[in-house]
């Protein structure tokens, strides 16, 4: 359900999406997900490289100051 | 017959040859009540009374309580007006206890910046809340955040992430959106800061902290709260728009 508040005359309208806006969910959910995927992607490249260096994240975070 | 050299009174001049100086006086006399009452427009306790030129006055009666003088929207005269409250006015309260996207639209144009609270926010599931306005869907949205895990954000989004940790967690979330210069209609000139705090449902207590900008064309006209699912609805909460002077 969507709810509009006009805050101007304070009227509130509940109504169910639009075929419109749930395409745009459809699209804006899709995005949502790339960048969640690029950031597991990012999050993985950085435990790969402590492993690698053999120091804890709070060590990375020490050598960074 | 002579007459004064500001207000054109007649007066007999010192080579007439007065015939009747008790009419030449009341003459004069008549003439000289009619311009200080010109001058001194007033009828009521309270009247003020200003110049509309060199010579003339008008009568500006009193105005109501409470409010001050100030110039006219031409710049021609002085007026009472009403004080602007300055600081923070709040524009509207609305619940967010149902559906999955909540817009304030019509928003007012009469501010300088826009200020939004949400508080005591719990969804019915674990969802994303993100930020819209105008409706605009186009990628105009860029945040960088911070939070007790990381940093990061993005450019050139669809819309602004407000929250990754929403949840049905009871220990209620709250956070804030700063909007500054929302009618500017330049490509960079509204900047948004945003904070967010509150647990997820495991319980950790997490925060998030960010600033961006929005760069859509548009003075900012309204907003739409929605979770990213489409189908987490909120269940508790409370969100206030103030406007800034």
């Amino acid at each position: 359900m969507i709810i509009i508040h006009n805050v101007e005359t304070n009227e509130i309208i509940e109504r169910e999406p639009t075929a419109e806006e749930l395409a745009q969910l459809a699209i804006d959910q899709a995005e949502a997900t790339a960048i969640k995927e690029a950031k597991a992607a990012k999050e993985a490249a950085r435990q790969t490289l402590l492993e690698r260096l053999g120091i804890t994240a709070d060590e990375a975070k020490l050598l960074l100051g | 017959m002579a007459t004064t050299p500001n207000y054109g009174w007649v007066t007999p001049a010192p080579s007439n040859f007065v015939t009747n100086l008790p009419a030449d006086f009341e003459t004069f006399a008549d003439a000289a009540d009619a311009t200080v009452k010109a001058l001194n427009p007033g009828t009521t306790a309270g009247d003020l009374d200003y110049y509309t030129s060199g010579t003339a006055k008008s009568r500006l009666a009193i105005g109501t309580a409470g409010q001050v003088l100030k110039v006219n929207a031409g710049a021609t005269a002085p007026e009472w007006g009403t004080v602007s409250g300055g600081g923070y006015t709040l524009i509207s309260t609305t619940s967010l206890t149902a559906g999955t996207s909540v817009t304030l639209s019509s928003i007012p144009s009469t501010y300088k910046h826009l200020f939004l609270t949400i508080s005591g926010l719990t969804c019915s599931g674990n969802d994303d809340i993100w930020i819209r306005f105008n409706s605009d869907t186009g990628s105009n949205y860029t945040g960088i955040d911070f939070n007790d895990a990381s940093s990061g954000g993005a450019f050139n989004l669809s819309r602004l992430l407000f929250s990754d940790f929403a949840s049905a967690n009871a220990d209620k979330s709250a956070g804030e959106l700063f909007i500054s210069d929302y009618l500017d209609t330049t490509q960079y000139g509204k900047i948004l800061r945003y904070n967010y705090f509150g647990k997820n449902t495991a319980g950790t207590q997490k925060y998030r902290f960010g600033q961006g900008y929005y760069q859509g064309t548009s003075a900012i006209s309204s907003l739409t709260f929605q979770t990213a699912s489409g189908s987490v609805t909120f269940s508790t909460g409370t969100l206030k728009l103030y406007g800034i002077s």
